[in-house]
Order: C-alpha cells, then sequence, then structure tokens
C-alpha cells in the first residue's frame, strides 16, 4: 500500500492538473478572503468556511474523477494488479 | 524437463461461456514460448488468469512449482513481467518518469539500472531525438499541447538527462519499447507478451524481435509470446503452443517442429507428362501444382533425374528446396482438429 501510495504521489507531482487546481484553490481562497474583507459588515468564519468548500469539493471530485479514471483507462491499474504490490 | 510456467486442467468460465476448456501448457526454463490460435481461442484469457487480474473457474497453473492456491502464488508473481493487449503507460510522463513510477510501484529503493534500461531500449533523449524518431514524433506534436508546456514547467532530471518528451507523442514502437522496459523493472525472470507487434512497421517489428532474443539470451528471460504473425513467431520461439478451441491441441519445440516439417523440392520442366512418366515409373511422390511446375516428396539424384528427364525430351529449368512454414503446419493443425 505504501508503495501504491509512493507511486501515486510521484505521478501526481508530475500531473499539470494537479497544479492548475492547486493554484485555482490558492487564488480562490485569496479571492474570498479579500472579498470578505472588504465587506461593510463581518463575516462568521462559518459562513466564509461553508462558501469556500463549496468550490473546493467541486474541484476535488473533478481533479479525482480524472486523476483515477486516466490511470484506469491507460491500463497503468492493470499494470499495478500485475506486479501485486 | 524443469518447466518455469505449467498449467493443469485449466478452466475459465464466464456464465455459460467457456473461454479455457481444460488447458494444459507447459513453458520450459529459458524458452522463448509462441502462443498461437485463432481470435477468441483464449489467448488472452490465458495470459489474464496467469498474470492474476481473473481467477480460474477451476484447474491450476503454478509458477516455479508454486500452485496457484498456494499463498507465496504473490510472491511468486512478482517474477512476471507482462504487457497485455497494449503497453501500460502514463502518458503525461516522459519514458525515465514512466520507468520512475514503475519502480516506485515494485518498491525498490533506488533508481539503480534505470539509466542501462533506457539504453538498451533506446529511449534515451539521444535516442528520442535522433532522426527516425523524431521524424515519427515530431508528426504528432508538429502542434504545442499543454502537455510540452507541462514537462517545461518541470526541469529535466540532470542525472539522467530525461528527455521532455511525452511517451504521448510516442511512436507505437517506442511506446512498444517502453512497454517492454517497464515489463523489466525489477528484473522479472518471465515475461508475458500479449501480440507485441501488433501494428508496428517493420523496423518496429525487427527491434523488438531483437530484444526478445537478446533478453534472452543475456539475461535468461522466459517469454510467453502470443501472436498472429506466425512467421515472425518462428524467427524468435523455441516452443509452440497451438491454442484451438479453448484449449491447447499441440505443444512442440521448434526443433521437433522443424523435423516434422515435411521437405519438399519443386521442379519447374518443360514436359509434365513425361516428368509425371518417370516419377511413377521410380515410386516418387509427387504432386503437380501447374502445368510447368512439380513438387517431389522424396529426395532425389539431381543428376540422374535431370539426365533421364533430358533423354524424354523434358527440360528442368528450376530446382528449389522448400519447406513447409509454420502458418502451413497451423492450418493443418487447426484444419485436423476443427473435424475432429
Amino acid at each position: 500500500m505504501i508503495k501504491l501510495l509512493k507511486a501515486g504521489f510521484f505521478r501526481l507531482k508530475k500531473e499539470v492538473l494537479f497544479w492548475v487546481f492547486l493554484f485555482l484553490t490558492i487564488g480562490l481562497a485569496c479571492f474570498t478572503l479579500c472579498r470578505n474583507a472588504s465587506l461593510p459588515y463581518e463575516v462568521t468564519l462559518d459562513s466564509f468556511f461553508n462558501e469556500y468548500m463549496l468550490y473546493i469539493g467541486l474541484l476535488i471530485a473533478i481533479f479525482v474523477s480524472i486523476f483515477v479514471g486516466k490511470e484506469h483507462s491507460e491500463g497503468i491499474l492493470r499494470n499495478k494488479i500485475i506486479v501485486r504490490t | 524437463m524443469d518447466f518455469i510456467l505449467e498449467t493443469n486442467g485449466l478452466t475459465k468460465s464466464y456464465g455459460h461461456f467457456t473461454a479455457l476448456r481444460g488447458l494444459d501448457m507447459h513453458i520450459p526454463k529459458g524458452a522463448i514460448y509462441g502462443l498461437i490460435g485463432k481470435n477468441g481461442a483464449g489467448k488472452t484469457t490465458l495470459i489474464r488468469v496467469l498474470c492474476g487480474l481473473q481467477k480460474p473457474t477451476s484447474g491450476t497453473y503454478s509458477i516455479y512449482g508454486i500452485s496457484n492456491k498456494d499463498r507465496k502464488m504473490i510472491e511468486a508473481r512478482k517474477r512476471i513481467g507482462a504487457i497485455i493487449e497494449s503497453p501500460s503507460l502514463c502518458l503525461d510522463m516522459t519514458a525515465e518518469d514512466n520507468l520512475k513510477e514503475q519502480y516506485k510501484v515494485v518498491g525498490l529503493p533506488n533508481y539503480d539500472g534505470l539509466q542501462e534500461l533506457l539504453e538498451l531500449f533506446r529511449l534515451t533523449p539521444n535516442h528520442i531525438n535522433s532522426p527516425r524518431e523524431k521524424n515519427e514524433v515530431s508528426h504528432f506534436s508538429s502542434s504545442s499541447s499543454s502537455l510540452d508546456r507541462k514537462t517545461c514547467f518541470f526541469p529535466p532530471s540532470s542525472k539522467t538527462g530525461s528527455s521532455s518528451k511525452t511517451a504521448k507523442h510516442f511512436s507505437l514502437g517506442m511506446k512498444q519499447r517502453l512497454g517492454l522496459a517497464i515489463a523489466l523493472v525489477g528484473n522479472p525472470d518471465i515475461l508475458i507478451l500479449d501480440e507485441p507487434i501488433n501494428g508496428l512497421d517493420p523496423e518496429g517489428i525487427i527491434e523488438i524481435r531483437e530484444l526478445i532474443l537478446r533478453l534472452n539470451k543475456e539475461k535468461g528471460i522466459t517469454f510467453l509470446i502470443s501472436s498472429h504473425y506466425l512467421d515472425e513467431l518462428s524467427k524468435v520461439a523455441t516452443c509452440y503452443g497451438f491454442l484451438n478451441q479453448n484449449r491447447i491441441v499441440k505443444e512442440i519445440s521448434s526443433k521437433e517442429l522443424q523435423e516434422n516439417f515435411k521437405k519438399r523440392t519443386q521442379v519447374t520442366v518443360s514436359n509434365v507428362k513425361e516428368c509425371v512418366n518417370y516419377l511413377e515409373e521410380n515410386n516418387i511422390p509427387y504432386k503437380v501444382i501447374s502445368n510447368e511446375v512439380i513438387d517431389l516428396y522424396q529426395k532425389i539424384n539431381v543428376s540422374e533425374f535431370v539426365m533421364a528427364l533430358s533423354k524424354r525430351n523434358c527440360m528442368v529449368s528450376d530446382f528449389q528446396e522448400k519447406g513447409e512454414s509454420l502458418e502451413n503446419y497451423y492450418l493443418n493443425l487447426i484444419g485436423g482438429a476443427d473435424n475432429d
């Protein structure tokens, strides 16, 4: 299992979509923070957090389905089963 | 004989459909075993079962004498490398990164031997950027894609000087070579290749053939190769297994096969009638192919034959020794089995 995780992280680092989504989420966090800070009224932590989490969840769902789907379609998963890690 | 891989009465069924029917196969150590059969004969199912991708319905198989029902089979299967249907590549990564990922999957502590693999399979930047490979690659990468930009984002490794070409831009031959290199990570003793030369150009076929022979000779790797290219298979295989109606109908070594091949002599004559008369008189088995060509199925004294025919006003213009091809043998065997 550790071997699979190590291989997964290695592939993750090479995945351009991962970096795009990572910078997108950081950007989104900064944008949400700036927007809420500029509001004339106080925003509770809960509403700020929930608003941000909605977008993050959506991005994670898109990324995971593409990342795992690619592993399946390119036969990488089959290779891992043969190696029996 | 020392068998590295054996199956005994291996059966695989999907509902009412039986893909393998009591299959018995014996692969000797160090052999290049050619698996030959029609589409749907069960070649890929057999390979999938041997690689542990599917469980057999009944029957057993053993690798190094370890049965599939033994828990040690997990360890034994680590000595197998395989390419099933298509090479398992991460298309967004370079050849070197694909190999590195496989090193991690196999669980090797470092990248020892990676450079040798890249050299052996001609996947180093020098090879990839060579005129021949460049022509093949540039055809695919004429329009700069996001993937090219991606590889620029990650600087190439200075240690091994990795190429920035991702596997997506590789030709089929390069992908196949990379697939073989990946299968070799961890130094397996058995390599299972399912249709390794499908779709390759003549040069690619020669490359793969030479690699197989080299790996077999230098590293002593045992190969199980399924292919429809019988002529090509006959150039590398040392043993054959003929698969028909979901079972092995014949297992034969290439040496036995050569001995079994019916040798024939093809002669071209000016007068077939006179030639046939001579053959009948001397009880020489023959077959008339055309009004000039006759096949003889017995060794003859050439000078005697030519002189005897010239006395009968029949000139011999061509004389060729011919052997039966693997293709003919397969067709006769399968035809015979079908008629049983």
